[in-house]
This record gives C-alpha cells, structure tokens and sequence, in this order.
C-alpha cells in the first residue's frame, strides 16, 4: 500500500481517531508529527542504549577505583616494608660501627702490649748483656 | 780503689736490685680484653637483623608481583573503558544523526520504522 507522502487535511499537531467500515480504530495525524513522534523515539532508543553503556562504564570505573586502592594499599605496604628494611639496615651498620670500635680498641691495648713487649726484649737482652759484664768487673 | 770498696755485700745488694727490677718489668701483663662476648651479640643482632630484612624483601616480592596482577587487570578495564568510548561516540553520532535521517522519510518509511520500533519493543 502507498501512503501519500504529504497529509491533505489534517494540520500540524492535530491528531484524530476514526473507525473504518472493517470496525478498525485509525489514528490520524499529520505526517511531520508522525516524523517528529518516530524521531523521538528512536533518539529515545539510542538514549536508552547510552544509558547502558554509561552504567557499565560506572561499574567498571567503580571496579578500576577499587583496584587501584587495592595496588595503593599494597604499595604503600611495600614502601613501609622498605622502610623497615632501611631502619635495619641502619641498625646493622651501627652495629658494625660498634664492633669497628671494640676491635679498635683491642687493637689499641695489643699495640701497647707489643710495645711494651718490645720494651721489655730490649731491656732483657741489654741486661743479659750488661751484668755479668758489670759482675765480671766488679769481681776482677 | 774501685775494687776495695765493693764487697760481698753490696753485690748481693745489687743483684738482688737487678732482680726486683726485672721482677718488675716482667711481671705478667694484664689480660687484653678482645671484647669477645659484645662482638658475637653484635654479630648475632646483625644476623637476625639480616634476617628480618630477608623475610621482609621476601614479602616485597609478593606484593610486588600482586601488583603487576592487579595493573594487569586495571590495564584490562582501561581497554574496556575505551572500547565502550568508542560505543558512545558512536552512538552519540547515531543519535544526532536521527532527525535528519527521519526527516527525508516517506509515509512509508515512517510507518515501516514505527511498526519495527513496536516489533522491538514486544
């Protein structure tokens, strides 16, 4: 069936009912509104589909935000661990430093001691030396 | 003259002066402290210190690659994100395409669109 392109009778924004000869209800209208109406609704339709994706994109944002709190929180868990490792650190290099400080010490009271060591050899070989010499003397 | 006014006596004097003095001088010395027992404490404080340290890196590691997982999944949701950017500039474009493409239709085509609209919507 082919519908006249343009209404003939009806205006703009006016809208009828009538019953045919076979008892159908008709709805007649203007063509521009038919337009304007089927414009309408398919735009409403696309908006519908819009609406969808922008739920989908709220939840998957939703997701990336609650991974990504989850990495922070990891991270930040990361960072104080380093920390800790850092304080330890710390710690073993005092540690160290206190060890560095005994063992000078020891080496400070050995160098004395060999000094003294030293000391005493001379005097031991100068006095084995020297006094019979001098008892030989004094005796002859 | 020398030898007359040494006798028995004053050796005696003199040797048992010699032998008080290296009594003395080699008197035995008193023992180095080699802080033996505060080194080990130490050595053992820096063990378990590097100990710890090992455990914590350990830990490091774990959350390190819990990371990479979680980038990875965050990665996926970005690509996503963009595809459906893609659908809404799309459909944007659709959107606005509609009044011009209704308004060059005939009775016919109005019709058939509605009567696919109703088919859509049952």
């Amino acid at each position: 069936m082919t519908l006249p392109t343009i209404s003939q009778t009806i205006s703009k924004g006016e809208i009828k009912t009538t019953v045919n000869g076979k008892g159908d209800t008709l709805v007649i209208m203007n063509l521009e509104d038919a337009k304007f109406i089927l414009s309408d609704l398919l735009q409403y339709e696309v908006t519908d589909s819009l609406l969808n994706i922008y739920v989908e994109r709220d939840s998957l944002n939703t997701e990336k935000i609650i991974l990504k709190d989850s990495i922070i929180e990891k991270l930040n868990l990361q960072n104080s661990n380093c920390k800790e490792i850092v304080t330890n650190l710390e710690e073993i290099i005092s540690n160290k430093d206190s060890e560095i400080v005994l063992k000078d010490d020891t080496i400070k009271q050995q160098k004395k001691e060999i000094r003294k060591q030293k000391f005493l050899k001379f005097l031991g070989l100068a006095g084995s030396v020297i006094l019979p010499i001098l008892t030989l003397l004094i005796l002859l | 003259m020398f030898k007359s006014k040494i006798d028995i006596k004053t050796i005696f004097i003199l040797v048992l002066g010699a032998a008080v003095i290296l009594l003395l001088l080699f008197r035995p010395s008193k023992e180095i402290n080699t802080h033996e027992e505060e080194i080990l404490i130490l050595k053992t404080q820096n063990k378990v210190l590097l100990q710890d340290n090992d455990s914590i890196s350990t830990i490091n590691i774990e959350l390190m690659n819990d990371v990479v997982i979680l980038e990875e999944d965050v990665e996926e949701i970005n690509i996503k994100l963009e595809d459906s950017n893609k659908e809404i500039v799309k459909l944007k474009r659709k959107k606005n395409e509609i009044p011009s493409n209704v308004i060059i239709m005939d009775a016919n085509d109005v019709t058939n669109h509605l009567a696919d609209y109703l088919e859509r919507r049952n």
